[in-house]
């Protein structure tokens, strides 16, 4: 029971500790690319914290119930992460989440959000095939979908499912809302959509849904440490030169349409997948 | 299908200025695009009625601080042509510096937000940070780092030492050798030449028929240039009109692109020839008559049209901007296009709202 309780405490804490210390990081190594200093690297931390202060304004009561919603789903989805539960009811639970904060948006009339919803129902749309090959590729090398039979797990899994982590890598970009996929919305507001899926969302709310995402980084950040599994240090390494180098193409490309995203993704990151997959059977 | 109608402006992140563009939406594919002027309307051509023609100079700079030198110009110019006025040769050369210093800080703000409106953040700080040393030289060249306030009526109001031409040349030469590092990144990313290429594509045909400028139309094709008219230096200075004949955007950052080059040439000529003497010429009595004044703006082609009655001040100035020529192309450009492409395609016209509300 205290072990449980345990791993429960750390899946909380993990979300918004590593989650907003990696936004901190991310904010700093981008601010150098761009010949800038940048801000501390408790930056995130700062913002929520001065989000969460703001009076509580919200446009219907649907649009709050979903951001609990969301905020749940995502910490609920790390929290069986850490506890090293079935893959497959990992995925659906953050698709179950990413889903609310696309109904969140909905429930605003502002053009700008609703646009912003169907985007971010499209990059749903986009990752959640490639992500369920993933779980599929673990389970066909591992013989399994239990994170605890993964982490026991003696080769890197990569070594075998090199093609595989890289189509992990288009569902990494879009769910850290990275160029060039940060269509729904941008780190920034400078887009057509302004800050798209998020405009409508202010204080304590916004707040909430920067905690979810903090939880959300985690998570993909987990699931891709888990293609070297062979102890933390390696799986910490393999997910911060995962995380370097999204931050890298961040850094390094225009933002793009969701049509390109759709078909580029889809038939790159999909025949990625399935060539490793049939590889791996086959072999 | 589902219509909606999205809001670009007049307050909107993409583009900071007052400018708004309904846009009837059916699919995030824009079916119609209708403008809306007029948020800041100043008065500043009204100005001229009850101020001396010399104060309209620093009123003129401020019609736009990002072409500021350049309004001074058209307008001392416009005067200069009304009185009879010879301007020393030394005050033409410094105007081409200065008025090039202008369009080079010009392009590479524009291509710093350009890259922003498609989501390239690190492209955007990097040419912001070339364009902090060519504002650098303004600063040090007239004390000023956007409204030089230089120009005059008969000339112009500062000099520069050889110490400072040499130093100019200098800083320039560090800029061109910045700009050609971002060059092959602006002109060959699969990223920006995916959202830029065929994107608000203008023919020549549509340029000639809409009356675009500057550019915008020379990014279709057309070799037009206010500065082949040879006012100020020009005339005495090799250069040609910078082109592109695909109309779309990428073309029309590509022909900017080398007019940042062509302006780095120019200055250095101007440099190597720039004649001694005098900086102004006397201005005696009062203006009367009329006159029609054209300047090629970073943006493209202003006309100034200034008439005098032999009083102290004006009885009307007139100017057509660039902005105002090109919001034509604009509406023609956007019905058809993505949503996504709007920033794009609108910033590729360079909208300076300040010029527009004068």
């Amino acid at each position: 029971m205290n072990h449980a309780l345990i791993i429960l405490g750390i899946g909380l804490v993990a979300g918004p500790l590593l989650g907003g210390l990696a936004g901190g990081l991310d904010r700093i190594v981008t601010a150098r690319l761009q010949a800038r200093t940048g801000p501390p690297v408790w930056q995130p931390y700062y913002d929520v914290i001065k989000l969460m202060a703001k009076e509580l304004v919200v446009v219907n009561g649907w649009q709050a119930f979903c951001v609990y919603s969301y905020l749940f789903a995502s910490m609920l989805a790390l929290i069986l992460f850490v506890m090293q539960s079935d893959l497959l009811l990992i995925l659906f639970t953050q698709a179950l989440g990413a889903v609310f904060l696309a109904m969140g948006a909905l429930a605003s009339t502002s053009p700008y959000s609703q646009v912003g919803a169907h985007r971010e129902l499209l990059q749903i749309l986009t990752y959640e095939p490639l992500l369920f090959l993933v779980g599929v590729g673990i389970f066909l090398e591992t013989g399994s979908f239990k994170i605890s039979v993964v982490m026991q797990w003696k080769d890197p899994l990569i070594l075998k499912l090199p093609l595989l982590f890289a189509a992990l890598g288009y569902v990494m970009i879009i769910k850290l809302r990275k160029s060039p996929f940060d269509l729904a919305a941008s780190h920034h507001a400078h887009q057509e959509l302004v800050r798209g899926v998020f405009t409508d969302f202010s204080g304590p709310l916004l707040g909430m849904i920067e905690i979810g995402h903090w939880y959300d980084t985690v998570l993909i950040l987990g699931i891709c440490s888990l293609f070297w599994a062979t102890g933390p240090v390696p799986m910490a390494a393999l997910a911060a030169a995962a995380y370097a180098t999204i931050i890298l193409i961040d850094n390094a490309a225009a933002r793009l349409n969701w049509r390109w995203m759709l078909g580029h993704v889809w038939a790159m990151g999909l025949a990625l997948a399935l060539v490793n997959l049939i590889c791996r059977h086959q072999g | 299908m589902r219509t909606s109608v999205i809001p670009f402006g007049p307050q909107h992140p993409v583009l900071p200025e007052p400018l708004q563009l309904k846009l009837t939406v059916e699919d995030e594919v824009i079916t119609e695009a209708v403008p809306a002027l007029g948020y800041v309307h100043r008065g500043l051509e009204a100005l001229a009625q009850n101020r001396d023609f010399h104060q309209m100079v620093q009123v003129t700079e401020r019609v736009c601080g990002i072409c500021s030198v350049l309004h001074a110009i058209c307008y001392c110019q416009g005067l200069e042509d009304i009185m009879g006025i010879t301007v020393p040769p030394r005050a033409r050369y410094l105007r081409v510096i200065w008025g090039e210093l202008l369009r080079l800080h010009s392009h590479l703000l524009w291509m710093g937000l350009f890259a922003d409106s498609f989501g390239f953040e690190s492209l955007f700080m990097q040419l912001w940070k070339i364009r902090e040393r060519v504002l650098d030289i303004q600063e040090a060249t007239t004390g000023n780092r956007v409204i030089s306030g230089t120009i005059r009526v008969g000339g112009v109001s500062r000099d520069m030492d050889a110490r400072q031409v040499h130093w100019i040349a200098d800083q320039l030469t560090w800029v061109a050798h910045q700009v050609r590092q971002i060059e092959p990144v602006l002109r060959e990313d699969f990223t920006i030449r995916r959202r830029t290429e065929g994107k608000g594509v203008l023919t020549s045909a549509q340029a000639r028929e809409l009356g675009a400028v500057g550019p915008v139309l020379r990014a279709s094709g057309i070799a037009q240039d206010i500065r082949q008219t040879g006012y100020a230096a020009y005339g005495e200075l090799d250069f040609e009109p910078v082109t592109a004949t695909a109309g779309d955007c990428h073309a029309r950052c590509m022909v900017r692109l080398g007019e940042i080059d062509q302006s780095i040439d120019l200055i250095h000529q101007a440099l190597d020839r720039l004649p001694g003497g005098d900086i102004r010429s006397e201005v005696r009595g009062r203006p009367q008559g009329e006159t029609l004044m054209r300047v090629e703006q970073p943006r493209g082609e202003v006309v100034y049209y200034i008439r005098a009655d032999g009083g102290k001040t004006l009885s009307r100035v007139r100017i057509r901007t660039p902005t105002f020529a090109n919001i034509p192309v604009l509406v023609k450009l956007l019905p058809g296009i993505f949503l996504s492409d709007v920033p794009v395609v609108v910033l590729s016209i360079d909208p300076c709202v300040s010029c527009l509300e004068r």
